[in-house]
């Protein structure tokens, strides 16, 4: 059994004047159909005309708006919109138009509507066969566009969502037969009262009955009411465990804050202690300033010392010379003669003048030159502590800073929040827990109150029930009523079976789509279908994602999710339209989500523009690409045009 | 080697009291006569020609000066007079005269170095100096 769109046929259709597009039949590797067009140029108008053509419920003045504009001042115009499809194997041709024609500052329309199924003419109740191809509620589900998708991942539905949902899993056919099974008990039973009456036996025990159901039905009242306020503790519980996580998240902060502002109040002990030594560096700066001087004044010394040192032996020298001339002998006891005196008193003028040359006092002292020479040693050692301590200095400086900022910005972030605190979500937790606690006592006492009264309710019943085998009237009705009763019960424990099965197959392929598409797959493990319908994200550890917190692509993802979910869940699903569905959603969700278009097995009709599905994408998924059509506009006739891409 | 005289006092130039103020009041240098040595050094470093006109505001006195600092300015002091042909120091006095003499050149130079910079900008100045 398949659902697949063959044609669709528009006759002054908005944006269109005359268009036919064929729609090749999916097959297992081929299933997408893309419409390519510009903003304004006729997306959204074959979309609409999908609507109209299934539950088109206009009035005058709308389908006056839907009328091409060049027709509107055409005097009688028809708009008309035809969908070929095959559902559950027979070809279907679905019409829907309007003739339209101006009667003074209004417009007389008059709508109708066509069904041909295997080329024959359906003649009445074309609404039924429709709505049990796609019923009214549920088309949201397959005409949808990405501008209203995210209504579906709000944390509460809209009026009517709960009930489309609930028509899209079949689920209102069973309920009704319940229903109408629980109408017939009472129809008997008050016919079994009536016999009995009439008989005027066991008043007491039809009394009896009567009081023993309406305390049943206060029982079940307050068992409401209890299971609405257990509900609301565990809502109240879940959302305190969000706050938790929050709080230990901010806890988490105020301790790397601590630690921060104990590691910054290191730092700048650090930067104390540099800049004392810088000080101390700058007090002895201006011997530094004297190590090359000093150098120069102790080598100077040094030279001095040498020429002292020469000059001492030169005047032992013209002591021995001035001792000669003085004796008149030599050394070797000769007489000296005149050339020889000449010689003698040309070498003492000569040592004068290099004892003149070599004179002049000493500059320094031993212990001067000593202690120069140690201040020289110590500076030039201390001068790669000075450039060392320059560059600690400017390190520290920026550990500082980071780590100023990293403070700043962690204050910026606790903000508001200072007085949060884990103790006072535990305390508020205990007093939910209590509460809920007493609450799930209340409701197992009611239940036990509950069963006893039902219990009371079928030993009553039982009386009655041997007291009316005395007629044959009453006997048939027992028999009649006792098989009413089991099926009620068997069709009450199938409806809520077949609820819960429904909705934990919804939640498995919503989980399986979501966390195909989503770009967190290593955070997220599923997402829950609550017995609302309504849907929440849960992490690996088990906690819940808030719907508030999910940005706009996740919300989209997670409603894409849900409803192809639920169309993938109907016993023959319907092709999908997809209009611009990429709005929201950053390059991985697009991707991924366009990954997951093939494996739905269905018809997709893709209408998107030029960014939902860039050359490098739709290059990507052409293996999957059924057929392309562009939509054109001519601008000299303002009408869109539909051709083969 | 001459020595200086224990009681005499150091001194700069008045007009740069209001710059050795406003250097030691922010901390960048601790004490004025710090200053005034950091001043001798450069000065020495850079061969700056003297001062001729100096109203003189003392400082502290000799005594109170470092035993490695005092020695250090006399020597260098008395080396540069040569250096510069000012010729040898006479006594104590001119000694005096021309520690504080080279100082205040320094000072002034380092004046015009460090305009608009801040205390630590002027703080690597000073121990990069010392580095060069």
């Amino acid at each position: 059994m398949s659902f697949e769109f063959r044609s669709l046929t528009l006759k002054n259709w908005l944006v269109y004047s005359e268009v036919k597009i064929n729609f090749d039949a999916p097959d297992q590797k081929r299933n997408l159909i893309v419409f390519y067009g510009r903003n304004g140029f006729g997306k959204t108008s074959l979309l609409r005309a999908l609507q109209f053509v299934f539950h088109g419920r206009l009035d005058h003045n709308e389908l006056y708006n839907f009328l091409h504009d060049p027709q509107k001042n055409a005097g009688l115009s028809e708009l008309a919109v035809t969908l070929e499809f095959l559902f559950d194997g027979q070809i279907h041709q679905l019409t829907r138009m309007a003739t339209i024609s101006p009667s003074g500052n209004a417009y007389n329309c008059s709508p109708s509507v066509k069904l041909i199924i295997d080329g024959h003419n359906q003649q009445d109740q074309i609404d039924d066969v429709i709505a049990k191809i796609i019923p009214k509620q549920t088309q949201q589900f397959v005409f949808f566009d990405g501008a209203e998708i995210t209504r579906y991942s709000k944390r509460q539905h809209e009026d009517g969502v709960k009930e489309a949902i609930e028509q899209v899993l079949g689920i209102p056919a069973i309920r009704n037969l319940r229903d109408d099974l629980y109408t017939l008990i009472g129809k008997l039973e008050d016919e079994q009262a009536d016999i009995l009456s009439k008989q005027n036996i066991h008043t007491d025990l039809l009394q009896g009955k009567e009081e023993i159901e309406d305390l049943i039905a206060s029982l079940e009242t307050d068992k409401q009411t209890t299971s609405d306020r257990i509900k609301a503790l565990r809502d109240a519980l879940n959302k305190l465990q969000d706050e938790q996580i929050q709080v230990r998240l901010m806890e988490q902060d105020i301790r790397t804050l601590e630690e921060k502002e104990k590691r910054l109040a290191d730092y700048e002990e650090r930067l104390k202690e540099i800049e004392s030594k810088i000080d101390e560096q700058i007090k002895s700066a201006p011997l530094r300033l004297l190590v090359n001087p000093i150098h120069n004044l102790l080598q100077q010394s040094e030279a001095k010392q040498r020429v002292s040192d020469k000059r001492a032996l030169t005047q032992e020298r013209k002591r021995i010379v001035e001792e000669i001339l003085n004796d008149g002998n030599c050394i070797c006891g000769r007489d000296i003669d005149d050339t020889a005196t000449q010689v003698l008193e040309n070498m003492l003028a000569r040592i004068d003048v290099l004892v003149g040359q070599a004179g002049g006092k000493g500059d320094l002292a031993a212990s001067e030159f000593t202690q120069l020479t140690r201040i020289h040693h110590d500076q030039q050692s201390k001068s790669a502590v000075a450039t060392e301590l320059i560059s600690q200095k400017a390190s520290i400086n920026v550990k500082i800073d980071e780590v100023d900022a990293d403070i700043r910005k962690l204050k910026e972030s606790l903000k508001g929040h200072e007085n949060a605190s884990i103790s006072d979500i535990y305390n508020q937790q205990a007093d939910l827990e209590n509460r809920l606690n007493m609450e799930l006592k209340d409701q197992a006492r009611i239940e036990m109150e509950l069963d006893n009264a039902k219990r009371k309710s079928d030993d009553i019943q039982r009386k009655l029930d041997q007291s009316m085998t005395q007629t044959t009237q009453g006997d048939a009705l027992k028999r009649t009523l006792l098989d009413t009763r089991n099926l009620h019960k068997a069709v009450s424990e199938y409806v809520e079976k077949l609820v819960k099965l429904k909705r934990i197959r919804i939640e498995e392929i919503t989980t399986e789509i979501f966390l195909s598409i989503t770009n967190k797959p290593d955070e997220y493990a599923g997402v829950t279908v609550e017995a609302d319908y309504t849907l929440q994200v849960y992490r690996k550890d088990g906690s819940i994602v808030e719907n508030e917190k999910l940005s706009s692509g996740e919300k989209e993802v997670l409603a894409y999710s849900f409803i192809t979910a639920l169309n993938l869940s109907t016993e023959i699903p319907a092709p999908f339209v997809m209009d611009t569905p990429f709005g929201h959603l950053d390059a991985t969700h697009r991707n991924q989500l366009l990954d997951s278009l093939p494996r739905l097995g269905v018809q997709v009709l893709l209408l998107a523009t030029d960014r939902d599905l860039p050359p490098v994408e739709r290059d990507r998924i052409e293996p999957f690409i059924l057929q392309e059509y562009e939509i054109i506009r001519d601008q000299k006739n303002a009408r869109s045009i539909i051709n083969p891409a | 080697m001459i020595h200086l005289e224990p009681n005499d006092r150091l001194f700069i130039s008045e007009d740069l009291i209001g710059f050795a103020d406003e250097i030691t009041k922010q901390g960048t240098v601790p004490r004025r006569i710090d200053l005034m040595f950091l001043g001798f050094g450069y000065a020495i470093a850079n061969k700056l020609a003297l001062p001729t006109d100096v109203k003189k505001h003392q400082l502290i006195q000799v005594a109170a000066i470092d035993k490695d600092t005092l020695l250090a300015t006399e020597a260098v002091a008395q080396w540069y007079a040569k250096e510069i042909e000012l010729g040898e120091v006479k006594d104590e006095k001119a000694l005096l005269d021309l520690i504080c003499f080279i100082g205040i050149a320094g000072i002034r130079a380092l004046q015009d170095r460090w305009k608009n910079k801040g205390k630590s900008q002027i703080q690597f100045d000073i121990l990069g100096m010392g580095v060069e």
